[in-house]
């Protein structure tokens, strides 16, 4: 027969990042047994529950959507998939029925693989078939993201949630002590068989008779006592009816999507003989780890800087968790910052009360604590070093020395605190701790002044991360004055923007002539992209930049976009993609920071495009070129070739 | 209906060659229809999708120069189920087929005979419906062999993509004007949005041939069908002058 005569599948396959790993001989094995097959618009390729497929599938051309649907019917999407992608690959290496349904969203030509062949290779080359294997939790990740799921548990270290919930039956979980009470009785009976027993249900039935409902805590509290209900109401006139039921051996995955669809915290367990047990959404988080409130509780309850720090690493954790489930980069961003939020306004009232204890007193002066740069954006990621600041008010001069003496020694203590938790100093030295950084009002509207009077390289940077403040403890009202002195400010000197502006068209977004990546050349970032820096940064700049122009208050990125648009600076169309990039380019950010947290390294920004699947490259490319146009715009707006380079 | 006479054919064939000594390929060609009814889901057959090059578009005076075919089942290209062989022609090649194919004359010299890989391919086919895009040309050159090595036309079925693209089965969903010529592979694959890769291989062309049949497939499969009736009615309605020749 001689060499293979279908070149351009080999090339296509040659492409495919799983098959890239092959070698010359494996890949002419893969790609002499592939089947052609194709499918049109809507065509249902793999049902859910179906007999493990026999092929792995790779798109050729044309793009697949990953979605479960429920027996009412609700289609929950979990993923998209496009040219060079594969899918069934889980359901072949677990041997298990596909777990998803996948549907042709366009035209599909798929190049189909089969299975025999697929596991041979997986079983020669490690390399390919990790893969397959990362691709999995890729998928389990993807369906807890779904908008459905709830706000659930979190992953217990190095194990992975989705290892877990996928392995684990809700039988195993289940609490197999199951209270039931005649639907005549009163609530009291109940709640002290519920707290006797310590359980946080009770099933509601006539002796021997099916499930009639079930009374919870939450019942107890909203349909009882917030009622201003008596503890003799009758429990049949409490509970929530017609409880839901799930089989033993369903996955506590299942379990828990069970729960978000319907939107209740408890399912009764069946075996085939009645009632097994009951599981709670309680449950499976004791079961899988911690949870964000649980986390905030310790948090609060932290009596020293030592105590807080100690939570610092299982605080990240439950961030990484939350990350996988959500796949929300907004609500991520939210929750790191309520954290971040939370263990500062800890370590102030620690510090404050420190410098009672040591005899300093009170502080003498009203002040507030600036939160600066991505904390005060509200757009945290997990790595980022400490930008913050004190404001006080003016006082008579001896009163004056001594209050900033005070702040001094308290900004101190506060930004020693942050770095025992977890944030690094600021090598630039923006930290309350730092004499500049802690001034008075008349102090701030000093500098403020002296950066729009000379715009050079060092205060632009230094004016940028500080108009991004937010007022995070003490007096909102000093916030608001040094907001109006800085808005005042900048109305006086506009040109201050266009230096601005031409300050935030350094970083231009990696893309080449032909439209392609253009990756680090060398250095131990080789082949990566500094997504920060090209990507988001860009965006973040000139969202201020137009923000100021603007006169908006606002900070966070997201919100002054929004603000530009409706202020006329931005049209619609743009601002909807650069949301998107925006919103795109954090989640990888926050994807690679915690994978490499994860692997014990620092996290950085530098991306690897490489590791990407083609969608997440196209996507990248498309993000990429938003920028572009965002900068066009803003050159244009602040002429911005009117400086001339120096 | 049609599958009635293709029967009567093939058993009259059958009863002619029946003490003729042939060898199994051959033997086994007249049962090519043996157990295909036309109620059967079309799908899931095996079919063989074929390009021929020849060295000229005469019938009479030309010949094969390449069989290219490949595959499918369940309605899936199968890659490894192909047949690719370049044959040495006895008659001389013409510089215009040259330019077509890039099949250069020494190249085929070294090649086998048409006696020689006829045998191979009768028993690559084995009983599939066999698909081509024009199937009458390819079928002429193809039955001009057969008859000559064994005294009887291929026995297997015959679906024409031509044809099928023309017919209201399919020609809608790719938006041809009826009425007009039979589409060229070209124009089809242009429609269905196909690369064309390796065109003018017969091997290259019998897979595009067959992506537009997989769809041809699924068309039919869609408007409920999917019968292998339904496509021989389909791929016989002729909307061109049939010769007997051809189709017998």
């Amino acid at each position: 027969m001689g060499e293979f005569p279908f070149q351009p599948v080999l090339d296509f396959l040659g492409q495919a990042p799983p098959f890239e790993v092959l070698t010359r001989d494996e890949l002419i094995r893969a790609g002499s047994n592939i089947e052609i097959a194709y499918y049109p618009r809507l065509k249902v390729i793999l049902r859910r529950g179906d007999e493990p497929p026999a092929h792995l599938y790779i798109i050729k051309s044309g793009s697949v959507s990953i979605s479960i649907s429920d027996e009412d019917g609700t289609v929950i999407p979990v993923d998209l998939r496009g040219e060079g992608d594969y899918f069934g690959a889980a359901s072949l290496l677990e041997g298990k029925k596909a777990l998803f349904d996948v549907t042709a969203e366009q035209e599909v030509i798929a190049y189909l693989l089969p299975a025999g062949v697929f596991l041979e290779l997986a079983a020669g080359n490690a390399r390919f078939k990790r893969f397959f294997t990362d691709s999995l939790a890729h998928n389990i990740r993807a369906v807890r993201g779904a908008p459905s799921a709830p706000l659930m548990p979190c992953a217990k270290a190095g194990q992975g949630l989705e290892a877990y919930l996928m392995g684990q039956q809700v039988a195993d979980l289940m609490t197999r002590q199951v209270l039931v009470c005649p639907p005549g009785a009163s609530v009291r009976e109940a709640a002290q068989l519920m707290s006797q027993r310590r359980v946080g249900s009770i099933v509601v039935a006539q002796p021997g008779g099916a499930a009639l409902g079930i009374i919870t805590d939450t019942d107890l509290r909203n349909r009882v006592l917030a009622q201003g209900l008596t503890g003799e109401l009758e429990v049949r006139k409490a509970m929530t009816k017609g409880p839901r039921t799930i089989h033993a051996t369903a996955f506590a995955f299942d379990a828990l999507l069970e729960m978000g669809r319907h939107g209740v915290r408890h399912l009764l367990v069946e075996n085939g003989n009645g009632l097994a047990g009951i599981i709670s959404e309680h449950d499976i988080q004791l079961a899988a780890g911690a949870t964000p409130l649980g986390v905030m509780r310790d948090m609060d309850k932290a009596a020293s800087v030592e105590e807080l720090a100690a939570l610092g690493a299982e605080i990240r954790r439950v961030m990484k968790a939350l990350l996988d489930q959500t796949r929300s980069v907004t609500r991520m961003m939210e929750w790191i910052t309520e954290m971040n939020d939370r263990a500062t306004g800890k370590l102030i009232s620690l510090a404050e009360a420190e410098m009672t204890a040591t005899g300093r007193g009170e502080p003498a002066a009203a002040y507030a604590w600036l939160a600066m740069g991505s904390e005060g954006r509200r757009e945290q990621t997990i790595s980022t070093d400490q930008d913050n600041g004190l404001v006080y008010a003016d006082a008579a001069p001896p009163e004056q020395a001594r209050v900033k003496a005070w702040l001094h020694e308290f900004g101190g203590k506060v930004v020693a605190g942050l770095e025992r938790y977890g944030f690094p100093l600021c090598t630039g030295g923006i930290m309350a701790s730092n004499e500049q950084w802690c001034l008075s009002l008349s102090g701030w509207q000093g500098q403020v002044a002296a950066w729009l009077e000379n715009p050079s390289g060092e205060n632009l940077l230094k004016a940028g991360v500080f108009f991004d403040f937010r007022a995070l403890h003490g007096d909102p009202g000093l916030a608001r004055d040094l907001r109006q002195t800085i808005k005042r400010g900048v109305g006086e000197k506009r040109h201050f923007l266009r230096f601005l502006a031409k300050r935030a068209l350094d970083n231009r977004p990696p893309l080449g002539l032909l439209r392609q990546l253009v990756m680090e050349k060398q250095g131990e970032h080789a082949a990566t992209i500094n997504i920060k820096l090209k990507g988001l940064a860009p965006i973040v700049d000139a969202a201020r930049i137009m923000a100021l122009d603007a006169d908006l208050s606002v900070t966070n990125t997201l919100d002054r976009l929004a603000g530009c648009q409706e202020a006329g600076l931005l049209d619609a169309a743009l601002h909807a993609d650069l949301r998107e990039a925006y919103l795109f380019m954090t989640l990888l950010r926050m994807q690679h920071q915690f994978k490499k947290q994860a692997e014990g390294d620092k996290p950085d920004n530098f991306i690897a495009p490489e590791l990407m699947n083609n969608l997440e490259r196209k996507m990248l490319k498309e993000s990429f070129r938003a920028v572009n146009r965002l900068q066009d715009r803003l050159a244009w707006l602040y002429q911005t070739h009117l400086i001339l380079e120096t | 209906m049609f599958m009635l006479r293709a029967r009567l054919r093939n058993r009259w064939l059958r009863f002619k060659a029946r003490n003729r000594d042939l060898p199994a390929c051959a033997r086994r060609n007249l049962a090519a229809i043996e157990g295909l009814t036309g109620g059967m889901n079309a799908k899931a057959l095996r079919y063989v999708v074929l390009d021929i090059e020849t060295t000229g578009l005469d019938p009479r005076h030309d010949e094969i120069v390449s069989l290219g075919a490949i595959g499918m089942q369940e309605g899936r290209i199968r890659l490894h189920d192909h047949f690719f062989e370049l044959v040495n022609p006895q008659c001389r090649l013409k510089h215009g087929s040259i330019a077509i194919h890039g099949i250069v004359p020494g190249r085929l010299e070294a090649a086998p005979r048409v006696e020689e890989v006829f045998p191979r391919f009768l028993d690559y086919l084995g009983t599939a419906v066999l698909v081509a895009h024009h199937a009458r040309f390819d079928l002429y050159f193809l039955n001009k062999v057969m008859t000559s090595l064994y005294g009887f036309p291929l026995c297997n079925l015959v679906l024409d993509t031509a044809r099928l693209a023309m017919g209201p089965l399919f020609s809608q969903s790719i938006c041809l004007e009826a009425g007009n010529d039979p589409p060229s592979l070209d124009l089809l694959a242009d429609k269905c949005n196909l690369p064309l890769h390796e065109r003018h291989t017969s091997l290259g062309d019998a897979l595009v041939t067959a992506m537009i049949f997989q769809r041809m497939l699924e068309a039919a499969e869609k408007r409920g069908r999917g019968s292998l009736a339904e496509l021989l009615k389909e791929s016989r309605r002729a909307p061109l002058k049939t010769s007997g020749l051809f189709c017998l």
